[in-house]
């Protein structure tokens, strides 16, 4: 057996709560039914006052991506810059990483870092090469793209990409302690 | 050594902590993700509201859907004179009442019969209106409500059921207070006369003399 003290909730019906009571009174109007009945005997009007709209809590979350979906797909339409945004958060960081990885390499490429060299499985040039062209890379970085890139999919969305531009050359560093890089 | 440019996943976390006023400072400056941080934050109330005005939940999506994009187009001409929800609000009502005025001069919105008369006979079996669901509450609204005027609608949407003060109500609804208090008067009054006049049974019944 629960007992509980219901608060008054006269005020609702003559108007006189406002703000965080206003909010309280009708969240306990709707969780109470005694309240309920008590209170839309006295006026008929509050069923509508403390109805809820109806949408579930589950509902939310896809109602909010489908919106971000509709006004970037609308604002991309009307001709304003913005492109679609929400396709481009939910890509999945590691999908991203092997974007801006390709990317860097193929800008590194037409930079004319490498004039040859192995293809790697992936059909990537072989890295050690890029490396070797670029003598004035830091010995990090140098150290870095001798390896092999592994390019793998995971459902991580903890990645921060951080972009800079120097003369002849784009790099992309992304950073996911998930990624086995 | 170059300056880095900046972090997605980072700004998108600094947004989500940001405060609605700061989220419509950058949004003036076109941050792109700060739209997608306020569509986030904003749906449910928007979506809330405007599908009370217009009873439809996809004329609602569309509306709300109406209002990012304005405040999108609007992005520089946000006045900090407004709190950030009223500002918010002004645009998705005042897109609401638009709305809701040409499906009306398009068609009259009517109630179809067989609901109509499925409602009255559940009531007729007892039920008392705290037992209503959430959708024949929405739905009697929607019959009874069809009798207001358009503004009359958003203030009794906004004031009473949103909650919010008069003075907010005036400054979305773009009037003085005394009109939000008149619209309020002869809302509440229509819809008190609807529910007399067509669903009678939900009034309470008096009590019984006593012998």
């Amino acid at each position: 057996v629960t007992s509980r003290i219901c608060p008054d909730w006269r005020p609702l019906a003559d108007g006189r709560a406002e703000g965080e009571e206003r909010r309280q009174l009708q969240d306990h109007i709707r969780g109470c039914e005694r309240c309920r009945i008590a209170a839309f005997d006295a006026d008929p009007l509050l069923a509508f006052v403390c109805s809820t709209p109806g949408m579930d809590p589950g509902d939310l979350a896809a109602e909010v991506a489908a919106m971000q979906q509709r006004v970037a797909g609308a604002l991309s339409h009307v001709g304003e810059r913005r492109p679609k945004l929400g396709s481009r958060l939910r890509l999945p960081a590691a999908a991203a990483a092997a974007v801006v990885l390709v990317s860097a390499l193929a800008l590194l490429g037409e930079a004319g870092w490498w004039s040859s060299g192995r293809e790697s499985e992936a059909g990537m040039p072989a890295a050690e090469t890029v490396a070797a062209a670029r003598p004035s890379a830091s010995a990090l970085l140098r150290e870095y793209l001798a390896q092999q890139p592994l390019v793998e999919v995971a459902a991580s969305t903890a990645a921060v990409d951080f972009q800079t531009t120097g003369a002849g050359y784009d790099l992309v560093l992304l950073v996911d302690d998930a990624l086995d890089l | 050594m170059p300056e880095l440019a900046y972090s997605k996943v980072r700004h998108a976390a600094e947004l989500a902590a940001a405060s609605d006023r700061d989220l419509l400072d950058r949004l003036a400056k076109s941050d792109e993700l700060a739209l997608d941080e306020l569509v986030r934050r904003k749906t449910q109330a928007l979506m809330a509201v405007v599908y009370r005005v217009l009873t439809d939940r996809e004329e609602a999506r569309d509306v709300v859907q109406l209002t990012f994009v304005r405040i999108w187009e609007h992005r520089a001409r946000y006045s900090q004179e407004y709190s950030p929800n009223t500002w918010i609000y002004r645009i998705a009502t005042n897109l609401a009442i638009d709305h809701l005025r040409s499906r009306r001069s398009r068609e009259r919105a009517a109630e179809p019969l067989r609901l109509h008369m499925e409602r009255r006979q559940d009531a007729a079996g007892g039920r008392h209106l705290a037992r209503l669901g959430d959708r024949e509450v929405q739905g009697i609204f929607e019959e009874l409500a069809a009798g207001l005027s358009e503004k009359q609608r958003a203030v009794f949407v906004l004031r009473e059921i949103e909650g919010l003060s008069s003075r907010e109500v005036a400054a979305i609804v773009g009037c003085r207070e005394s009109t939000v208090r008149n619209h309020l008067f002869h809302a509440r009054n229509q819809l008190r006369r609807g529910i007399e006049a067509r669903y009678p049974e939900y009034l309470p019944r008096a009590a019984p003399e006593e012998a």
